[in-house]
């Protein structure tokens, strides 16, 4: 038989009254099981149970007052064979001492000089030395990691990056699984290897070489490559030269850049009247060819050296697809007559392909005419880049919502936002107004 | 490293302070035989002594009194309230001159003091131990206000708190005090102050809390995350300086906000990050910023204490109507 003592619910306070047993006479219990609710001078407290076993006795009920020390309930537990002998660390004080009818009356009046001391502080620890029901959880907390800027940190320390005001996508994670440690937050806070750059834009490179020509179907700006003027802490930071993909990406865009007289128009498609779930990519596709039925020279190439066009009939479209490696401009053929399944499918194909590296050469080059969709990542306009012999060139951003005037009142409405680039040299301003009115056109039906 | 729990981080960063630096003394009712109301200062009488650790009388204004002065003469002290109730009668120190010796000298002299005290309801507890009132020190210029909500951020805020040249009410969400445990190493790392704490990373809606709110608020983030939503959690932790740089970046990628505080409604900090929001980030803004909040009414007895604490429900609630807002 083990005797479970009242502790000292918190202030030093001589007694405490039950308020409500929370189990029953004959229950079986386990350890931290709120066994009985009892009130102090400042507060109900919930005494949770220090024994697992079961209750065979309580020293008192509700009303009743209990001085601190006194027995409060006797608990038969496992293992426990020797049932006589008391094993608690005090005698239990006799019924009458814990006993009162009237438990309004002052506590001390009951103590009697055979009173066992309160309990020492360990027995205190075991029963939960609380003012109040205070929640006890045996919950370990393992707080979540987040990734961010690309790498993974704890919430210490990416409180502690924005502190020191370090960019945490370019610290180096010396912990495990990549982690950012604290360590590495501050060794970059005093190297100043990682500052968070200001949210203005980067002043142009001195060195022109060190910065290819915008890419118009990527997402966000590629990380600023080290530049000639760097920081003295940037010493370990090497120059490397463009390869694959990249190095083709470069080149082709240096030439555009040096040929094609680029103007870009922009316009946002009301796309209201579209079912949920509709297929952005395929209607993009579809308009397109809506825009090159009303005005073809935009879906032609131009040959600058022998100054010769040719006005497509058919329309295969070169879809920019950003990679890891850089970027792809895969093309999706007969888009002037596929069907809705056909379109998707070829897509699909594409893509798969691209991301595989299995695609065949010739599906990266002769298209007529380019889309890019960099809207899934971020931004509403571009200038995007035509690419010779292509003459235009239809870039997507992101949908948004946006408040348009009808009929005298205003609704939300989702735009598509376009930018059309079209060479000047071939293509005029109003062959191309009237390309991205007829593309709009067919954006904003149905279906 | 141990496992603890909240109220012994607290433990563990005063012992530290106290072994690592001579001038950090600890004063207030009961903090030293007893070890404290709640025992976050157990032990540390026995070991650093009576000079170091001071059972005072019930005399809060003098406790005050005597925070200010030790402080402006050098020494570091780190008073405790027994509940945040008892504190309003030390408000005129801590605003009138805690807050203001740097300003009012010119710099020559700082009051590197911290008051800590529980906080907080929902323990059952009578009304003037159960408040929440980080927005009255929230308005006081010069005082900074930190609330933990974990056991490391009470370890590490708690020392941050102490080393800090400025003076620091400290408020611990004592219905958290034992709630759950966490490996922290007693390292003397402290953790950065005036930073709110980015708890979990989600893209559709952003829950903003602190203390012991904390926990209804992750809970309720469970119930969102299993609805589908993905739900960004930050603990202010700092309520004053608040760190809305972190609340607005995280707006402008979700588009919506809840802030959930315990303390009522009005006037409250909830209030204040709206209004920031308003300011600096209502272009990104989906949907209103919704408040979940205690009511404008003097804090509950126990019987009704909890249809007055904001609830995992009403969380979940507040979040659900503003997501449906497209």
């Amino acid at each position: 038989m083990k005797v479970f003592n009242l502790p000292d619910l918190g202030e030093g306070l001589p007694d405490a009254e039950i308020v409500e047993w929370l189990v029953s006479e004959g229950d079986e219990v386990t350890v931290d099981q709120p066994l009985v609710s009892m009130e102090t001078a400042k507060a109900v407290v919930e005494v949770p149970s220090p024994f697992t076993g079961r209750v065979v006795k309580f020293h008192g009920g509700p009303g009743d007052v209990i001085n601190t020390g006194s027995p409060l309930a006797e608990f038969k537990v496992e293992g426990d064979t020797d049932s006589e002998a008391a094993t608690a660390d005090e005698p239990p004080a006799t019924e009458a001492a814990a006993r009162s009818d009237a438990p309004s009356e002052p506590a001390t009046a009951q103590s009697s000089p055979e009173r066992p001391a309160p309990p020492d502080s360990a027995e205190r620890e075991d029963s939960g030395t609380v003012v109040g029901k205070m929640q006890a959880g045996g919950e370990v907390l393992q707080e979540r990691t987040s990734t961010v800027g690309g790498v993974k940190v704890t919430p210490a320390v990416r409180a502690l990056a924005r502190k020191l005001k370090v960019d945490l996508a370019q610290v180096s994670p010396t912990g495990a699984d990549g982690v950012v440690t604290a360590a590495d937050v501050r060794r970059a806070a005093e190297e100043g290897s990682a500052p968070v750059q200001p949210r203005q834009p980067r002043p142009e490179a001195t060195r022109p070489e060190s910065k290819p020509a915008a890419a118009p179907d990527r997402g966000p700006e590629p990380k600023p490559q080290a530049a000639p003027d760097r920081p003295a802490a940037d010493a370990s930071v090497e120059w490397e030269p463009l390869r694959g993909t990249r190095r083709t990406m470069a080149r082709a865009m240096s030439e555009s850049h040096k040929r094609v007289v680029a103007t870009t128009l922009m316009d946002d498609a009301d796309i209201h009247a579209w079912r949920a779930g509709e297929d952005v990519t395929y209607r993009l596709l579809r308009a397109l060819a809506a825009g090159a039925k009303a005005e073809p020279g935009l879906n032609a190439w131009y040959d600058d050296e022998q100054n010769m066009r040719i006005v497509h009939k058919g329309m295969d479209v070169g879809m920019a697809v950003d990679t890891a490696d850089g970027l792809f401009v895969a093309r999706l053929k007969g888009v002037h007559k596929g069907s809705r399944e056909d379109i998707r499918g070829e897509i699909n194909r594409l893509k798969e392909n691209v991301r595989n590296r299995s695609i065949p050469p010739e599906d990266l080059k002769d298209y007529t005419i380019m889309l890019s969709n960099f809207g899934v990542f971020a931004g509403r306009y571009a200038t995007p880049i035509v690419n010779p012999p292509c003459v235009s060139i239809v870039a997507a951003g992101v949908l948004r919502h946006e408040v348009v005037p009808v009929l005298g009142g205003v609704e939300v409405h989702r735009m598509i936002p376009l930018s059309l680039t079209f060479d000047h040299r071939t293509v005029t301003g109003g062959e191309a107004a009237r390309f991205l009115k007829a593309m709009i056109a067919d954006l904003s039906k149905a279906e | 490293m141990a496992e603890i729990t909240l109220i012994d981080g607290v433990t563990m960063a005063l012992a530290r302070a106290m072994t690592e630096d001579p001038a950090v003394v600890m004063f207030g009712e009961d903090v030293g035989v007893n070890g404290g109301v709640f025992r976050a200062t157990a032990g540390l009488h026995q070991k650093f002594g009576d000079e170091r650790v001071i059972d005072t009388p019930l005399a809060e204004v003098m406790i005050a009194g005597m925070t200010v002065g030790m402080a402006a003469q050098g020494i570091k002290p780190v008073a405790e309230a027994q509940f945040c109730g008892f504190t309003m009668p030390m408000i005129d120190h801590i605003m009138c001159h805690a807050g203001r010796l740097r300003n009012r000298t010119r710099g020559r002299m700082s009051c590197p003091m911290v008051l800590r005290f529980p906080s907080g309801g929902g323990i059952h507890a009578p009304e003037h131990h159960s408040e929440s009132p980080e927005a009255l020190f929230a308005h006081m210029p010069g005082v900074r206000v930190v609330i933990p909500s974990s056991p490391s951020r009470a370890y590490g805020l708690m020392l941050a708190a102490i080393r800090d040249p400025d003076p620091v009410i400290f408020m611990e969400p004592k219905r958290i005090y034992r709630w759950q445990k966490e490996e922290v190493a007693d390292d003397g790392e402290e953790l950065p102050m005036d930073v709110c704490y980015t708890l979990r990373d989600g893209n559709d809606i952003t829950l903003v809390t602190w203390g012991a709110m904390v926990k209804e608020t992750l809970e309720a983030a469970d119930q969102l995350e299993q609805q589908g939503v993905s739900v960004e959690v930050i603990d202010v932790a700092t309520i004053s300086p608040l760190d809305m740089d972190t609340i607005i970046e995280s707006v402008e990628r979700t588009g919506r906000c809840v802030v959930i505080q315990e303390a009522p409604k009005h006037c409250g900090v909830a209030s204040e990050i709206a209004a920031g929001l308003a300011d600096a980030g209502i272009w990104h803004l989906h949907a209103p910023v919704k408040r979940v909040c205690g009511y404008d009414v003097i804090m509950p007895l126990y019987r009704n204490e909890m249809k007055y604490m904001p609830s995992v429900k009403r969380i979940v609630d507040a979040a659900n109507e503003i997501l449906e807002v497209s």
